[in-house]
């Protein structure tokens, strides 16, 4: 295999690849900001430049395939001068907004301005000034003076959603982008120029002003908005999620997530969330008082020894372990193992699909069937209004509840428990190609102490039967690997962070 | 004219002066197309490009690339048309030559044309016009009808097998569209970025096809070396330097000129060897009256000046290079000592910032950056740290970007900041003494 | 306004405060949990007493999705697009219709079809222009609004019956260009960029006109004047109606 040097490491590569992607790939930064790996190379940001042997002048890495026997240099006088040269003609005319830009903390700008940019300004200079807060779009912001023309917007919208809403506009050092006089996207992959805008010329009207980075907590996950169970980021902060942007996975979403996933986060913010347990104090539907934790497990335990009433109505966002815990407890009496949700009619070909149950393929492969009428269960499950209509869940008439939303409480429960939302639970998903992928619990969101629903029904399973050995979250994922594996489903080795530490000691169980 | 002069060599433009020359019927007696018809009886594709090699012709758009070379660089075999595009844009600072080929005897540059065509078996023939030239692009247009109601143009030319339509396609007001890839981008009815290369327009071109782009005189000149053969046009000029494998020489006859302050501006054309004294003094008439001559650009902007007492040297390729400078269009832009050289830079770096596509960032950021310098020492308010200020820019621009454009802003400026430095620092408010000091 | 004391929880209950049904509460109250900057004990929530109900956006429509929660923000102006004009008229069709033979590609004719168009629209390319060439060319409005900026010969604003274009770059400066830019200026009053009320005259520096050994030169329109003194462009200017 043909091989170069960077840096004094001699790297195989193969042939076609560039300096930079070779680099990447063996774990040497080269700094960029034009280059994506998901588009076409460019070549006019210049930071990339890289002293290449036998070459006078410095070479872009993104562009220059590798040769057999090149000898590259990424901290030679040359290639750092070449750098910080550009570094400095990228400032010369970038406002100084840092302390109102939300792109603060994680912009490129910043963290190579800082590394290898000069320490001083040589540029008393009056700046030239363009457009700033353009709305481009509803959910968008464009500002003309920050942004460094790398141009990875324009080609996405030429490339990637084909729909070319934006161009380059002017000309020297005037130019900017510019956008369809029609002032909307028409695709709904808009928002994925936020996350490759290098800096904060385009941001997201969504999280405008929200938070610094800084005090964020960041959680990898999977989006649960359609099957397609985009891998993501959430940011939340203060028992709120305040954002979601997409990570790469290739298998799965590349480096994209739609418009409405990425703003699909809201219902977990709701002042209406239930954040106690709740139980019905009186035969008159809908007369719910608060409870104690153990109180309510006691009290589920009760009534599910004493109901004829079987099965399960579960949103097809319910984890494989949580669909697992509910067939577990309610499966041994009769009754029917049901899921729901949403379908839509919006499917691309690209992302979306129509199916919009995050683990609509882990609820069929635990024998769960589609709901098509209003019938009773035992446990009812829902994370979301919408998923599971209201004629559902009150048909459910269940005897326990596990409801996110209070607006979703069906008034003839028995005992309700508050549903944490996707962003505050741990668990598997099985996405519409039937792979397996964790979503993961933020800490910062959603509000204090909710507990586990895999913790409360190993607790009611405990109750039902004392005898049993107590299964743990890993045990779980075991017994689930097994069972969804004849469906051609494979679950990872996965390991979730251990529950979190409560911070109210609560009432010691069982007295009563 | 006085005598003793270095006499001019009349071929590209032997009809400037005749009247009416832009109509078939005036050319057409004097020459016009004889050379295609013998290109076309008489001799393959191949054998046109051979000619071109041995006359050591170089591109007259202000690069000097071999043309013969550049021909033999197309993409063969691809199943694609292959486009000659003829570069007309000529936007350069003091550049006028190919505005007088295209008025005056545009039957020649139309001819220059469909030779070249022919060698490199293109079907299709791109005159792209700056738009600026409406007068050239009426005069063009006017001759392409001509020529092709009396079938020179279109299907079987002349009765034989080679079909060739000429169009002119306008360009609409920039420079940087003189840029073969950013000439290529407009065409094509874009934003006029240049590409990033390889791959070379000969492989790659207009419309993803093989692509030749040439300048209009460097295609005038074709028709004479068909006629007389490469070795004649190669015995012209300036010989290759012996010593150095490699070196061209500058052979044939050139167009040049003379612009700004001098006596009697204008164009005329000689075998290279007449030295830019001789041309500045001889035929631009020298300085105007009570003054003297200060700089002079051998060739439109984007080359570095030279001072009174370094013009006897040669209008060659290589031997302005030699010097320091380069022979570019061929046409001189020259300031005499009333010119403000600060004010000259200002001037100049405005005209780069202006033209810059926006693309690069040393170029889209630097070009108007200088010119913030240059105007705040013009302006009394610079200091001498500005001048290092300026090298560090000049450094960070230049070699660093997709096109040249950047390394042309520096070009002339640079030399001037270095040979006229007593100028700005004239300029300069003193620096501020140490307290205490 | 304060929000309402949050009531002591009834014995033997769970002892947490309720969910916020008071809608001047923040969303999620309680913990402020993580993140760099919070400190235990930190104040519970944000919520000025001022802002709108999060709850029920009173101006909004009815949300159908979460997403449209994240437009409560200060939603973005109404656009309305331009109309696209009838392209090409029928004086035109011919024209550009032979335009697009010349080329493989339909969009390559986009340069030459503009001139057609400024020409024929008054001078400039208004944005309903833009888009009507858009539509006849297979392109996206903004690919036309991104080469009508990108050339400095099609204009994006009316300009005057006569549009004085004088250059300034290196020969024609050193030949007096500046001088005919100021008496430009005290004739017309206008300074480069500017189009006076009755439309009669715009005035603009441009970038080399390759007429150098004639400097100073200036275009009016599509007609250039070449060795032009300040005297001559008097002249010229009362000339022109």
């Amino acid at each position: 295999m043909p091989k170069l040097t960077i840096d004094g490491r001699v790297l195989e590569f193969a042939p076609g690849q560039t300096i930079i992607q070779v680099a990447q790939a063996n774990g040497i930064e080269i700094p960029h900001y034009c280059y994506h790996p998901g588009l076409s190379v460019a070549g006019n940001c210049r930071i990339c430049m890289v002293e290449v042997e036998k070459n006078p002048k410095p070479q872009i890495a993104c562009y220059v395939p590798a040769t057999d026997g090149m000898v590259v240099h990424t901290k030679s006088a040359q290639a750092t001068e070449a750098r910080a040269g550009v570094m400095e003609m990228l400032l010369v005319n970038h406002p100084l907004d840092c302390p109102i830009c939300d792109q603060a903390g994680e912009c490129k700008l910043q963290d190579y301005a800082f590394d290898f940019g000069h320490p001083t300004t040589r540029t008393p200079v009056e700046k030239t000034h363009l457009p700033k807060n353009v709305p481009f779009g509803a959910k968008i912001v464009y500002d003309g003076e920050r942004c460094i023309k790398c141009t990875r917007c324009v080609r996405f919208t030429d490339e990637i959603t084909q729909t070319h809403e934006l161009s380059m506009g002017a000309r020297g050092d005037k130019e900017l982008v510019i956008m369809t006089s029609k002032g909307e996207f028409t695709t709904p992959y808009a928002m994925n120029i936020i996350d490759l805008c290098p800096v904060g010329a385009l941001t997201s009207k969504d999280f405008r002003f929200e938070s610094r980075v800084w005090f964020m907590d960041f959680t990898e996950s999977v989006c649960t908005g359609c099957a397609r169970g985009c891998n993501v980021t959430v940011g939340a902060r203060g028992g709120r999620v305040l954002r979601m942007t997409p990570r790469e996975n290739q298998a799965v979403n590349r480096w994209w997530m739609c418009d409405a996933g990425r703003l699909g986060y809201g219902y977990a913010n709701a002042p209406t969330r239930l954040t106690g347990p709740r139980v019905r104090t009186s035969a008159r539907p809908g007369e719910f008082a608060d409870v104690g934790w153990e109180d309510a497990i006691d009290a589920a335990v009760e009534a599910l020894r004493t109901t004829a009433r079987g099965g399960v109505l579960a949103d097809a966002s319910a984890t494989l372990e949580e669909l697992w815990m509910l067939k577990a407890v309610a499966g041994a009496q009769r009754g029917e193992l049901r899921y729901a949700s949403r379908v839509g009619h919006d499917a691309d070909g690209f992302l979306i699909v129509d199916e919009k149950g995050a683990n609509q393929r882990g609820a069929e492969a635990l024998g769960f069937a589609r709901a098509t009428a209003a019938a009773p269960a035992a446990l009812l499950f829902v994370e979301r209004g919408d998923a599971v209509p209201k004629a559902l869940r009150d048909g459910a008439d269940p005897v326990v509840a596990f409801v996110t939303d209070g607006a979703d409480v069906p008034p003839t429960a028995q005992v309700v428990f508050p549903l944490p939302s996707f962003a505050e639970r741990d668990g598997l998903l099985a996405n519409v190609d039937g792979i397996v992928q964790p979503l993961r619990r933020c800490r910062a969101a959603g509000p204090r102490d909710l507990r586990a629903p895999l913790e409360i029904l190993e607790e009611i399973r405990l109750g039902l039967a004392p005898d049993a050995s107590p299964w743990t979250h890993a045990d779980v994922v075991t017994a689930v690997r097994g069972a969804v594996a004849p469906a051609g489903l494979e679950v990872p080795d996965v390991a979730f962070a251990p529950a979190p530490a409560r911070s109210v000691a609560a009432p010691t169980a069982r007295t009563r | 004219m006085a005598t003793g002069l270095y006499p001019q060599t009349k071929v590209l433009s032997k009809n400037f002066d005749v009247p009416n020359a832009h109509t078939l019927a005036v050319a057409r007696p004097r020459g016009a197309y004889q050379s295609l018809e013998k290109a076309l009886r008489t001799l393959t594709p191949a054998q046109v490009t051979e000619e071109v090699k041995k006359s050591r012709l170089r591109g007259r758009g202000g690069a000097g690339f071999p043309t013969g070379m550049k021909w033999s660089f197309v993409a063969k075999n691809t199943g694609k048309p292959t486009y000659l595009v003829m570069n007309a844009d000529e936007s350069e600072p003091g550049a006028f030559k190919d505005r007088y080929l295209m008025e005056r005897d545009p039957h020649l540059v139309l001819e220059g044309a469909l030779v070249s065509a022919y060698a490199i078996e293109a079907s299709t023939v791109y005159i792209y016009v700056r738009g600026e030239y409406p007068h050239s692009i009426r005069r063009l247009e006017g001759a392409i009808e001509e020529a092709r109601k009396a079938g020179l143009v279109g299907k079987d030319i002349l009765g034989t097998k080679f079909s060739c339509e000429v169009y002119v396609h306008p360009g609409a007001g920039a420079y940087i569209c003189g840029e073969e890839t950013g000439l290529l981008e407009s065409l094509e009815g874009k934003r006029g970025h240049p590409r990033i290369k390889p791959p070379f327009p000969a492989v790659e071109g207009a419309f993803r096809c093989p692509t030749i782009i040439n300048n209009v005189e460097t295609l005038a000149h074709v028709p004479w070396i068909v006629a007389h053969g490469g070795e004649a046009f190669a015995k012209q000029g300036l010989p290759p330097d012996p010593a150095n494998p490699r070196s061209n020489g500058s052979t044939g006859t050139k167009l040049m000129g003379v612009s700004g302050q001098v006596r009697t501006p204008g164009l005329w054309e000689f075998e290279p060897g007449i030295t830019l004294r001789e041309l500045v003094y001889g035929y631009g008439g020298g300085p105007l009256p009570g003054r003297k001559i200060k700089a002079v650009i051998p060739g439109g902007i984007s080359m570095p000046v030279l001072l009174d007492g370094e013009l006897d040297v040669k209008m060659g390729f290589d031997e302005l290079v030699k010097v320091g400078s380069g022979l570019g269009t061929g046409t001189a832009i020259v300031m005499d000592d009333t010119c403000d050289m600060v004010e000259a830079c200002v001037n100049i770096a405005h005209f780069f910032g202006h033209e810059s596509c926006g693309q690069c960032t040393p170029c889209r950021e630097g070009c108007h950056w200088m010119e913030k310098v240059f105007r705040r020492v013009a302006e009394g308010d610079g200091q001498a740290s500005d001048l290092d200020l300026l090298e560090a820019l000049f450094k960070g621009i230049e070699g660093r970007t997709i096109c040249f454009l950047a390394d042309a802003a520096v070009w002339p400026v640079r030399s001037i900041v270095r040979k006229f430095r007593g100028e700005f620092l004239a300029k300069m408010t003193p620096a501020p003494t140490p307290a205490g000091a | 306004m304060t929000p309402p004391a949050i009531p002591p929880p009834p014995p033997g209950s769970d002892p947490r405060p309720r969910e916020a049904r008071d809608a001047n509460q923040p969303a999620a109250r309680g913990t402020r949990g993580g993140g760099y900057a919070d400190a235990p004990g930190a104040p519970v929530g944000v919520a000025p007493a001022a802002a709108a109900p999060a709850a029920k956006p009173a101006a909004a429509p009815a949300p159908a999705s979460p997403t449209d929660a994240s437009l409560r923000k200060t939603p973005a102006p109404t656009v309305t697009p331009p109309v696209p004009v009838p392209f090409p008229p029928d004086d035109l069709k011919a024209a550009c219709e032979a335009l697009i033979a010349r080329y493989p590609q339909r969009v390559a004719a986009l340069l030459p079809i503009l001139h057609l168009a400024q020409q024929r629209f008054d001078g400039w390319i208004s944005p309903e222009v833009e888009a009507g060439v858009a539509r006849y060319l297979g392109v996206s409005d903004p690919h036309v609004r991104g080469v009508v900026t990108f050339y400095t010969m099609f204009n994006t604003k009316p300009v005057g019956r006569h549009h004085v274009q004088v250059c300034r770059t290196l020969s024609c400066w050193l030949r007096g260009a500046g001088d005919l830019t100021r008496r430009l200026e005290q004739k017309t009053g206008l300074r480069p960029g500017e189009t006076d009320n009755d439309r009669r005259f715009t005035v603009s520096e441009v970038e080399c006109l390759g007429l150098c050994e004639v400097a100073p030169a200036l275009f009016v329109n599509e007609e250039a004047h070449v060795n032009v003194t300040p005297e001559g462009l008097d002249k010229l200017l009362d000339g022109l109606k």
